[in-house]
C-alpha cells in the first residue's frame, strides 16, 4: 500500500474543471481588488490621485493656445517624468500602504492563511496573487494616469508629440512604472509579513521610505559622496527613471551610475521575495 | 430581595437595528442563566448590564448606580466576557494580578488573591506559562479567574464553558453553583443548555432583542398552559390503557409508538391526569411515566416559535 | 442593610496602574524594536564616518550632529514614530479586544488615557534617547571638529525632542480616538501639510507644528535648497508654548472623546 507524505499535498482533490496551472492567483487576486473596489477611501484616493494628470493636461492645453508658454514649461520627456516622480509619488505611497499593508498582515492575523494554504494553492500562487492586487492598485495611481496623460497630451498637441518617433515614450513610461512599484510593492508586501497589525505595517513602510531619503540627505551633506543615494530608495528609483528618460539627473545623484541604482532596486525585490517565503507560513509556534 | 441588576424598559438599538427591545427585569442574588439564540441580544444585554454601553431608551442599573459612567461599581463586579483576548505575553498569574491592581489591591494581596482564583479554576500548574501558550480550555479558565478573583457581588460570565473538557465543566457549573449559594448575583450565557439546566432554574429568555420568559423554569411552563403537556408512559398493556385514558376530557392528543409501544399523550391539566393514571398504574401495568417537554430547550423551542 | 461601597479610584494611582500594564505590553514588542533600530541609523552612519573618514568632511562632527537631530529626528522621524505609537494608544486595545478589562475596573476612562499616554511617552522616549545621545557621541565627542560643543545642547535636544513627541503623540491620539482609521489622515498631514506647507513662504508654516518644533533646535546648520530660502523659524519661547499649548489642548479633547464613547468589542 502506498501512502503520501501529507506535505507533499499530492491527495489534494482537484475536480475543477478549469486548467489551475498558472491561473490559481487569480481568483485571490480577483476577490482582492473587489473587496477593495468596495472602499470609498479607495476609490477617492484613485480620484485624487487622477487630479495632478487633469492639471497637466490643462497645462498642455494652455501650451497649444500660448505656444510662448512651452518655452518655460515644455511638453517633453521630462514632462512625463516629473509627472510620474512629483506628487504622484506621494500618491504612490499612500496608496502602497492603504491598499498593501492588510494584504498578509490580516490574513496572518485572523488565521486566513491557513484558509488559502489548505487549498491546492501553492506559496507562490498566494504571493503572486497578493502581489497583483497591490500591483493594479498602484498601477491606477502611477501608470494609467502618466499612459492617459499622454495620450492626452498627443491628442492635444500633435505638433508636439504627434511623431510616431514619440511613442517610444509609452514603454519609457512603462518601465518607470514597473520601476516604481516593483519594489514598492516587494517592500510593502515584505512588511506587511512582519506586522501582524495594518498600520504597522503601513507605518513601517513611511519610516523606511522617509527614514532613507533623509538619510541620504544627511550622508550627502557629510560626504558630497552619489553612492549615497543608494541609501534613499526614493532617491535609486528616480536616478533610474532618469536613465530610462535621459533626463538631467538629480544634484545629489548625478555621478551615480544608473546600472548600479537598478541592481540595488533588484536586489531589494530579491530580499522582499526571501522575506515573503520565509515568513508566510501557516502554523506559527508560540513559545 | 435587594435587586443588584436592574433594567427598566430598556432599549438599544446600533444604526437601524434594533438589538434589545424594551427590557424589564431585576436580577437579586442567585444565579441566573441567560438563553436566547445567536442574534437574540444577549450580548447586547450583557454589554448593558456591565456598563460597556449605555441604553438607548430607557435604564440599567448596577448596584443602584447606572451602568454606564459608574467605574465605581466595579470594585464589586465581575465580568468574564465572550471574547478570546488575552495580554499574551504575560504569564497567567501576572495576568490576573495587573487586573487586581486596577481594582486597588496591593502587590502582596493581589498575588494572594490571584493564586486563589487561579487554584479555583485549576490552573495553578500552568500559572507561570505566558497566557499565548494556552489551550483554549485554560484561556477560557484565566478570563474566569480575573472575573472572580476580586470575589465581587454581581459577576457576568458570557459562555463561560466554552472550550473546557466535561471535567472543568462540571467543576466551574459546580463553582457557579456555589457562588450563587453564597448570595452573589451570578448572570450565565450560554448555549449549552442541559448544563445551564444543572446550575439553575432561574432562567431569562430571550429572542430577537425581547424577553420573551423570565423566572423558574417550572413556573414559566406551567404558565404556558395553552401549550399542552406531553408524557410518555410505558406500561405492560398500553392499548387497554390507552382505552381508559382516551376519554379523559383534557386529553389533547393520544399516539402509541410502533417502535417502542410506548404511549405520548399530550395534555393540559397534568395533575389530573396523574391522578387517574395513578389509579390506573396496577390495572394496566403501569411502568414508567415521565414528562419529555418540561426542560429548557423544549420551553424555548415553544416560546420562540410563538 | 448594603455597606458603602467603594468610591471610583483616584485618577493618579489608577493611571499608574494602567501604565504599569501598559509599559510592559508597549515596549517589549516587535514594533518597538523595529522603530529602535530605524532610530539607530543614524549612530551606525556616525561609527562609519568615524571609521572612514572623507578626506574633506564639509561640516564638523557638531554640525552633523545638529543635522541629524532637526532633519532626522525631529522633522521626519519622530513625528512617525507619534503617529504609530499614539494613534494606538486606545485603537491597539479595541483592536486587541483587551480595552474591556480596563472598562470593567473601577478606574474613570481619565485615569485609563492618561496612564497609557505615559506609557506611549516612556516608550518612545526609552527608543529616542539612547539613540540621540549616542549619535552626539559618536559624532561630537573627541573630534576635532567636536570642540566648543557643551552637553547643554544635547540636553536641550532631548528636552525638544520630548516636547516634539508629547505635541504630535497628543494630536495623534485625538485621531486615533476620534477616527477608526487614522493612518492615511495622520499621514496626509505628515507628509502633504507639514511637508509642504511648512516651506511655504508667509505666515503658513504658522499653521504647521513642525516649524516650531525645528525651531528648538537652534544649532542645526542651514538646509540647502528651497527649504532654507522659505523657512520660517520661531523663538524658543514661542515654539514652546505653541507645541505645549497643542499638545495638552489635544489630550483634554482625546480625554473628552474617550469618556463619552462606546466601545462595541465582540468576538
Amino acid at each position: 500500500m502506498s501512502t503520501t507524505q501529507i506535505y507533499e499535498q499530492h491527495y489534494r482533490r482537484l475536480d475543477a474543471s478549469i486548467p489551475l496551472r498558472g491561473q490559481r492567483w487569480i481568483p485571490i487576486a480577483r476577490e482582492g481588488l473587489k473587496a477593495l473596489v468596495s472602499f470609498r477611501a479607495y476609490l477617492g484616493l484613485i480620484a485624487i490621485a487622477w487630479l495632478p494628470t487633469f492639471g497637466r493636461l490643462v497645462q498642455v492645453y494652455f501650451t497649444t493656445r500660448f505656444p510662448e508658454a512651452r518655452r518655460i514649461a515644455p511638453i517633453d520627456d521630462k514632462f512625463f517624468f516629473d509627472a510620474s516622480t512629483g506628487i504622484q509619488l506621494v500618491f504612490m505611497l499612500l496608496m502602497a500602504a492603504y491598499a498593501g499593508a492588510g494584504l498578509i498582515a490580516n490574513d496572518m492575523r485572523t488565521g486566513g492563511l491557513l484558509l488559502y494554504l489548505s487549498r491546492p494553492l501553492t506559496l507562490g500562487d498566494y504571493i503572486f496573487g497578493k502581489a497583483a492586487i497591490l500591483l493594479v492598485s498602484l498601477s491606477m495611481v502611477t501608470l494609467i494616469p502618466n499612459l492617459v496623460l499622454f495620450l492626452g497630451a498627443r491628442s492635444l498637441a500633435p505638433d508636439v508629440l504627434g511623431a510616431p518617433v514619440h511613442l517610444i515614450l509609452i514603454p519609457k513610461i512603462i518601465a518607470l512604472s514597473l520601476v516604481l512599484t516593483l519594489p514598492t510593492a516587494g517592500l510593502v508586501l515584505a512588511l506587511s509579513t512582519l506586522a501582524r497589525n495594518p498600520r504597522f505595517a503601513g507605518l513601517g513602510f513611511f519610516f523606511i521610505f522617509a527614514g532613507s531619503s533623509v538619510a541620504q540627505v544627511i550622508a550627502w551633506r557629510a560626504t558630497r559622496s552619489p553612492y549615497a543615494g543608494l541609501i534613499s530608495i526614493q532617491a535609486t528609483m528616480r536616478r533610474a527613471g532618469e536613465a530610462i528618460f535621459a533626463v538631467k539627473p538629480a544634484r545629489m545623484t548625478a555621478d551615480l551610475p544608473p546600472e548600479l541604482a537598478i541592481v540595488t532596486l533588484v536586489a531589494m525585490c530579491l530580499v522582499c521575495l526571501a522575506v515573503l517565503k520565509t515568513r508566510v507560513r501557516a502554523v506559527e509556534i508560540v513559545k | 430581595m435587594t435587586a443588584r441588576v436592574v433594567f427598566e424598559k430598556a432599549s438599544r438599538w446600533y444604526g437601524p437595528v434594533m438589538a434589545l427591545n424594551d427590557v424589564s427585569f431585576e436580577l437579586g442574588p442567585g444565579v441566573y442563566g441567560l438563553l436566547g439564540p445567536n442574534g437574540a441580544g444577549k450580548s447586547s444585554l450583557l454589554k448593558l448590564a456591565s456598563g460597556q454601553l449605555r441604553p438607548s431608551q430607557g435604564s440599567v442599573r448596577l448596584l443602584g448606580r447606572p451602568a454606564f459612567g459608574s467605574p465605581d461599581v466595579f470594585h464589586s463586579v465581575g465580568l468574564c466576557s465572550d471574547t478570546d483576548a488575552l495580554f499574551e505575553d504575560f504569564t497567567g498569574l501576572q495576568f490576573v494580578m495587573a487586573l487586581l491592581s486596577l481594582n486597588g489591591f496591593d502587590r502582596a494581596t493581589s498575588e494572594k488573591l490571584a493564586i486563589e482564583a487561579i487554584e479555583t479554576v485549576d490552573l495553578k500548574d500552568a500559572m507561570h506559562r505566558k497566557v499565548g501558550g494556552y489551550s483554549k480550555g485554560m484561556r477560557q479558565r484565566i478570563k474566569l479567574a480575573q472575573s472572580l478573583a476580586h470575589k465581587p457581588e454581581v459577576l457576568f460570565l458570557d459562555e463561560p464553558l466554552t472550550g473546557m473538557d466535561p471535567q472543568n465543566r462540571k467543576r466551574i457549573s459546580d463553582l457557579m453553583k456555589r457562588l450563587g449559594d453564597e448570595g452573589r448575583t451570578v448572570l450565565v450565557s450560554t448555549h449549552i443548555l442541559h448544563e445551564l439546566e444543572q446550575v439553575t432554574q432561574r432562567v431569562l429568555l430571550i429572542h430577537n432583542g425581547r424577553v420573551l420568559a423570565e423566572g423558574n423554569l417550572r413556573e414559566i411552563r406551567d404558565l404556558l398552559d395553552r401549550h399542552p403537556r406531553s408524557v410518555r408512559l410505558q406500561a405492560r398493556d398500553p392499548r387497554g390503557l390507552a382505552r381508559e385514558l382516551v376519554g379523559l376530557p383534557d386529553l389533547v392528543s393520544l399516539n402509541m409508538e410502533d417502535a417502542t409501544g410506548h404511549l405520548v399523550a399530550e395534555i393540559r391539566k397534568p395533575d389530573a391526569f396523574f391522578s387517574r393514571v395513578q389509579e390506573l398504574a396496577a390495572v394496566h401495568g403501569v411502568q414508567e411515566m415521565w414528562v419529555t417537554d418540561e426542560n429548557l430547550e423544549s420551553v424555548f423551542s415553544y416560546l420562540v416559535s410563538k | 442593610m448594603e455597606t458603602e461601597r467603594p468610591a471610583t479610584r483616584p485618577t493618579w494611582a489608577a493611571a499608574q496602574d494602567v501604565f504599569a500594564i501598559s509599559i510592559e505590553r508597549m515596549l517589549p514588542r516587535p514594533r518597538s524594536f523595529w522603530v529602535f533600530l530605524l532610530m539607530a541609523m543614524p549612530v551606525v552612519f556616525g561609527i562609519l564616518l568615524r571609521i572612514y573618514p572623507p578626506r574633506d568632511l564639509p561640516l564638523t562632527g557638531f554640525e552633523l550632529y545638529g543635522m541629524v537631530v532637526a532633519l532626522f529626528f525631529v522633522r521626519n522621524l519622530l513625528p512617525l514614530v507619534a503617529l504609530l505609537f499614539g494613534s494606538a494608544l486606545i485603537s491597539d486595545a479595541v483592536d486587541s479586544k483587551t480595552l474591556t478589562y480596563f472598562l470593567t475596573r473601577p478606574v474613570s476612562r481619565l485615569s485609563i488615557f492618561i496612564g497609557e499616554f505615559m506609557a506611549y511617552l516612556v516608550t518612545v522616549m526609552t527608543l529616542t534617547v539612547p539613540c540621540v545621545v549616542l549619535t552626539y557621541i559618536v559624532l561630537s565627542v573627541g573630534t576635532p571638529q567636536g570642540a566648543g560643543f557643551g552637553a547643554t545642547h544635547l540636553v536641550q535636544d532631548l528636552a525638544a525632542c520630548a516636547l516634539t513627541l508629547f505635541t504630535y503623540g497628543a494630536l495623534f491620539a485625538l485621531l486615533g480616538v476620534s477616527l477608526k482609521k487614522p493612518l492615511i489622515p495622520g499621514l496626509l498631514f505628515l507628509f502633504v501639510w507639514e511637508g509642504f506647507v511648512a516651506n511655504f513662504p508667509g505666515d503658513a508654516p504658522n499653521y504647521t507644528l513642525t516649524a516650531y518644533a525645528r525651531s528648538l533646535i537652534r544649532h542645526r546648520p542651514a538646509e540647502e535648497g528651497l527649504a532654507e530660502l522659505f523657512s520660517k523659524f520661531f523663538g524658543v519661547g514661542e515654539s514652546v508654548f505653541v507645541l505645549g499649548s497643542v499638545g495638552v489642548i489635544s489630550l483634554v479633547l482625546a480625554t473628552w472623546i474617550f469618556s463619552r464613547r462606546e466601545y462595541v468589542i465582540s468576538s
